[in-house]
């Protein structure tokens, strides 16, 4: 879809689910990420908002997060994406990979092997303008 | 500010008689407290100022907010500013014609607290605030057109601070857009793009969002309807600003968070804080999101 850069799923705890984003952005930065993306919708909670959708704008980009059952939908997009498409397409991939991750959820081990999953471990790259510092 | 006793606000002899004049004397209060006193808090007041000092101007009351003033320097927030500053002198209601444009969304709890930051800023010397340090003179983009006689305010308005915005004469004669509104939707073409772009000026006033909270770049609160969301609005601004520079995304501009009941906008203002405001998800929030590229 034109001006969406990636996407990745993450997991009530902010775990990285999934992936679909360039490898510059590694899964421990994602991993990151998941975790102030579930702070946000927490923060949100304490006001007496249940989060279903939220988009955050930045200078260049926007980052649209979806609740869906099991976890949460992150996209990356510049800023003249089609939001009325995105959101359809947002719609459809949580209803295809939702009840996926409903069910990944539930049969995963509580002290379960993370190493396994996404995450790699690895320290969080910081990125600007797409490119890596620090 | 009159906090002395001595500094005193008394009622022109001539409005006694004039059916929307005031009829009490007060005494040791700010020029503010001296309008709420007299003003009812609703419809349409107009009331010269003529301070000790040699202030004059007017100040136009909807609803019990200032939504224009005039003196001799200045008009909008600035005149607002001036007259407010004015330790003594009389007040009195009149008949003058209702302004074309809107000039002023704050609250006046902000204007008075611009007023004392500029106070202290200035030691104390406020008679040349004609133009507020660092902010720019209501730009006639800012403006909404008033000639309008006042709706009666929708039941549901005034909990979500709609009353003012909602006038929907006003709305039919915009003259330029002060941005989005609730209602009807003609300014928006005309809209200026968010923060970042060359031309964005913008502020809250512009943007007529109900301000629920508007905190400094540094964190201070300036205006809350509830400090419990002012902070949260605080942490999900860092929080924002965070992801954005972990996905090397610079420069959080605004958000939008929606549930089944409403929605929250955050965005940066043009001196780099933040404001918040709330909207029933029954409200069109479409002039929203376009004004803040959301």
């Amino acid at each position: 879809m034109s001006g969406v850069y990636g996407s990745f799923l993450l997991t009530p705890a902010g775990d990285l689910a999934a992936r679909a984003l360039p490898e510059i952005v590694d899964d421990a930065t994602l991993a990151e990420v998941g975790g102030r993306v579930v702070r946000l919708g927490e923060t949100f909670e304490t006001i007496g908002i249940d989060p279903e959708l939220c988009v955050l704008r930045f200078a260049e980009h926007k980052l649209y997060v979806k609740a869906i059952a099991g976890g949460a939908l992150c996209v990356v997009t510049g800023i003249d994406v089609s939001m009325p498409a995105l959101r359809m397409a947002a719609n459809l991939v949580a209803r295809k990979v939702g009840p996926d991750l409903a069910r990944l959820m539930t049969s995963e081990p509580p002290d379960g092997d993370r190493d396994s999953g996404a995450s790699s471990g690895s320290p969080a790259t910081r990125m600007y303008r797409g490119r890596p510092i620090g | 500010m009159a906090s002395e006793a001595s500094k005193s606000w008394a009622l022109s002899p001539d409005s006694v008689a004039e059916p929307r004049g005031f009829s009490a004397a007060i005494d040791g209060g700010s020029l503010w407290d001296a309008v709420q006193a007299e003003h009812d808090g609703w419809g349409r007041t107009v009331v010269r100022v003529q301070g000790d000092d040699g202030t004059t101007g007017l100040l136009f009351l909807d609803a019990g907010r200032i939504v224009h003033a005039q003196s001799a320097a200045a008009e909008g927030e600035a005149a607002a500013l001036e007259l407010l500053a004015c330790d003594s002198g009389v007040l009195e209601a009149c008949d003058v014609p209702w302004p074309r444009v809107r000039t002023i969304s704050k609250a006046p709890e902000m204007l008075l607290l611009l007023l004392r930051a500029a106070t202290s800023r200035e030691g104390g010397r406020v008679s040349n605030l004609v133009a507020f340090p660092g902010r720019p003179m209501p730009a006639l983009d800012a403006m909404v057109d008033m000639t309008a006689e006042p709706a009666h305010a929708h039941p549901m308005e005034e909990p979500f601070g709609l009353v003012f915005d909602d006038d929907h004469d006003w709305e039919k004669e915009v003259t330029k857009p002060a941005g989005p509104t609730f209602e009807t939707f003609e300014s928006l073409p005309a809209m200026k793009e968010p923060r970042g772009h060359a031309a964005r000026t913008e502020t809250e006033e512009e943007l007529s969002l109900p301000v629920s909270a508007h905190l400094a770049p540094d964190g201070t609160v300036l205006e809350a309807t509830d400090h419990d969301f002012a902070d949260a609005v605080a942490y999900i601004g860092r929080l924002s600003s965070l992801v954005g520079e972990l996905l090397g995304l610079d420069e959080f501009r605004a958000l939008e968070c929606a549930s089944k009941e409403e929605r929250i906008f955050v965005y940066t203002d043009e001196d780099g804080g933040l404001v918040a405001g709330r909207l029933p998800a029954s409200v069109e929030a479409s002039p929203f999101r376009e004004r803040l590229g959301l």
